[in-house]
């Protein structure tokens, strides 16, 4: 579960990113978080796992409070949140497996890192997580090679492989074509079904967001201007969420 | 007042005195402006500060009333920073009036638009460039100049055989009896020495790489203070530090080595720091969002695209290495600098020769092994 509770964000340049955001998330949901460029979307994305620190309000993970956690505890609260990212920021010059299995390393001390002193099951966990995303027959190429659907799959076992409760993804289907969008929305959908994993994801396509997602945030200069279930996101709330109705070419699919 | 809207006839046309009173009175003009400007904004300052007051009195943190003025203050100070920049460009304008000839921009006019382009640059630093090389040339002393191509033939001839005046061979197989017996054995131990200081000094350069860069170390007093102590580092050239070697370690093997080291880390840290800042930090973002700490994602998301450079770097010191150590026998600190300087001295260019061949025959090897391993890590 997690709570905000009058979550403001202001940047030290002076933008104010967030501001009297309320929210609670339960266990479980598929939300997408939808809005303008810069209305915060990434923001309240990224102040989950702390990669962006709050101005003030509380916010709490599953009953951890987020602004008070620090060194290793701040390790151990990101080792439970998986992170996918437009760009996939996956290593380039290693292998798939070797990327996979770095999700691991919250677990590992520097030295274990260093000669990759894995355990048996990690190594099996990261292949099945492989396995699962369908792409097991790359797991030794390097990572560069795969096409950019599939490293975003890498990305997501990778996440898988940290055993998070919740995954966040930052426009995940941003630089992948309508087809491979698909996709990969399909399997964070498997991932939210099979494993009950909470999932948040900010997203630029409204149609994707209403298809796959149990709930949908429409986010407004760093306030939410609509929570609802995909049914209640009519043109009129659109009209709220992006300062004008969205025109039939803005749309994945008629 | 003149009609300032017309650049030409401000610029060129009208005559000189008339120019300066247009320019003094706009000059005032801006000048009043320019107070009004700064007025405004520490009177816009004052309240906003009035305003952090009252909210600290009201009963919010200092922190809190910080953030809340914050935005509109720093919104504030660009406004005033925009204002200042025009205020610079209505001056430089304003200038032109008197000085219509800019060095660097030629005056565009387009529709009535009065527009600055840029030009010149490259012509003056060409010119500079030449200049600098004439008055080097000069002071190269060309009294000393003196082609003299018999020489250099002479010289060329003595290089490869027993031949020549001052010639301490016999035959042929004297010669090949120096290579094998002499110059091999010093080229070698040249070798082992560099290949051992090239090799510490790029592990030593390991942490200090990291030190220097900005994009790692978030702290930048940390790194701009390292930067500076390496390049105090790299002034030393390699005899002075082979000089200090010898002061420690006395005329023995490790006085170059020591030398070696310390040439080795400043060339490895100065080219492998200024590589770590151009690396993709984006998987690093990704490892730390797993939860891995700052050291661990270095490990998983830097080290694996810094690698290749590092092997090709080290192996270009190697070679830089060797040439260089040529200097170190000079002052008695090991390897094949000193039979070169006693060759030269008693002008036995056969002997040098003799060196040569199998020094250029490495240097060749070791070109290759660093093209493969270039061509296989990247």
């Amino acid at each position: 579960m997690i709570q905000f509770e009058n979550v403001s964000k202001v940047y030290p340049e002076g933008t104010r990113a967030l501001s009297n955001i309320n929210l609670t998330i339960k266990d479980g949901e598929f939300i997408c978080i939808i809005g303008l460029s810069g209305a915060g979307k990434s923001t309240l994305l990224r102040t989950v796992n702390k990669m962006h620190d709050i101005s003030s309000g509380s916010l709490f993970v599953n009953g951890t409070d987020v602004s008070q956690c620090k060194g290793k505890s701040l390790r151990e609260l990101r080792r439970g949140i998986g992170m996918i990212f437009q760009s996939f920021n996956l290593v380039s010059r290693i292998s798939v497996y070797k990327n996979v299995l770095s999700g691991r390393a919250g677990f590992h001390s520097f030295w274990g890192v260093l000669f990759s002193h894995y355990s048996k099951e990690e190594k099996i966990l990261a292949l099945k997580n492989l396995e699962l995303m369908g792409i097991l027959d790359k797991a030794y190429q390097r990572a560069d090679k795969l096409s950019g659907g599939q490293q975003q799959r890498v990305a997501l076992a990778r996440a898988l492989t940290q055993d998070p409760k919740i995954i966040l993804a930052d426009e995940p289907t941003a630089s992948l074509d309508p087809l491979t969008s698909k996709q990969v929305m399909d399997d964070f959908l498997k991932i939210n079904k099979t494993f009950g994993i909470t999932i948040i994801a900010n997203m630029h396509h409204v149609d994707l967001s209403k298809k796959y997602a149990t709930r949908i945030l429409g986010i407004k200069d760093g306030q939410i201007a609509f929570d609802g279930r995909p049914e209640e996101l009519t043109d009129e709330a659109l009209m709220k969420i992006y300062g004008r109705s969205l025109t039939d070419n803005e749309l994945l699919e008629k | 007042m003149i009609n300032y809207k017309d650049p030409n006839y401000d610029r060129f046309v009208a005559p000189k005195n008339e120019r300066i009173s247009s320019y003094k009175s706009r000059k005032s003009e801006i000048k009043l402006l320019k107070r009004e400007k700064v007025k405004t904004f520490k009177e816009n300052k004052r309240k906003l500060l009035n305003i952090k007051k009252e909210k600290i009195e009201e009963g919010m943190s200092f922190k809190e009333a910080h953030y809340y003025i914050a935005p509109s203050f720093l919104n504030l100070k660009n406004r005033h920073k925009n204002k200042l920049k025009e205020i610079k460009r209505l001056n430089k304008e304003n200038r032109m009036i008197i000085f219509p000839f800019r060095l660097f921009y030629k005056p565009v006019i387009f529709n009535d638009n009065y527009l600055l382009k840029r030009q010149g640059m490259p012509i003056l630093i060409g010119t500079l460039l030449l200049i600098i090389f004439i008055i080097s040339f000069y002071f190269c002393d060309p009294n000393n100049v003196v082609f003299n191509f018999d020489e250099i033939g002479s010289i060329f001839g003595q290089l490869f055989g027993p031949q020549g005046a001052t010639s301490s061979f016999k035959s042929w197989g004297d010669w090949w009896g120096y290579m094998g017996n002499t110059a091999i054995p010093l080229i070698w131990e040249t070798f082992v020495m560099m290949f051992v200081a090239t090799t510490i000094g790029a592990i030593i350069s390991i942490p200090f790489m990291i030190l220097c860069a900005s994009n790692i170390i978030k702290n930048h007093a940390i790194t701009n203070t390292m930067k500076v102590i390496l390049n105090i580092i790299r002034t030393f050239p390699t005899v002075v530090l082979a000089i200090i070697g010898v002061a420690f370690f006395g005329i023995s093997q490790l006085a170059g080595i020591f030398a070696m080291i310390i040439f080795t880390a400043g060339i490895m840290i100065k080219i492998m720091f200024e590589f770590i800042e151009t690396v993709n930090m984006n998987p690093y973002e990704a490892s730390i969002s797993t939860g891995a700490s700052k050291p661990k994602a270095f490990l998983i998301a830097i080290v694996p695209q810094i690698i290749p450079q590092f092997l090709s770097n080290f192996l270009y010191t190697f070679e830089i290495n060797i040439r260089a150590s040529v200097v170190l026998g000079l002052v008695g600190a090991g390897g094949i600098g000193t039979e070169i300087s006693n060759a030269v001295g008693m002008f036995q260019y056969n002997k040098i020769g003799a060196i040569l061949i199998p020094l250029f025959i490495l240097v060749f090897i070791l070109q290759v092994i660093s093209n493969e391993v270039k061509k296989r890590t990247m």
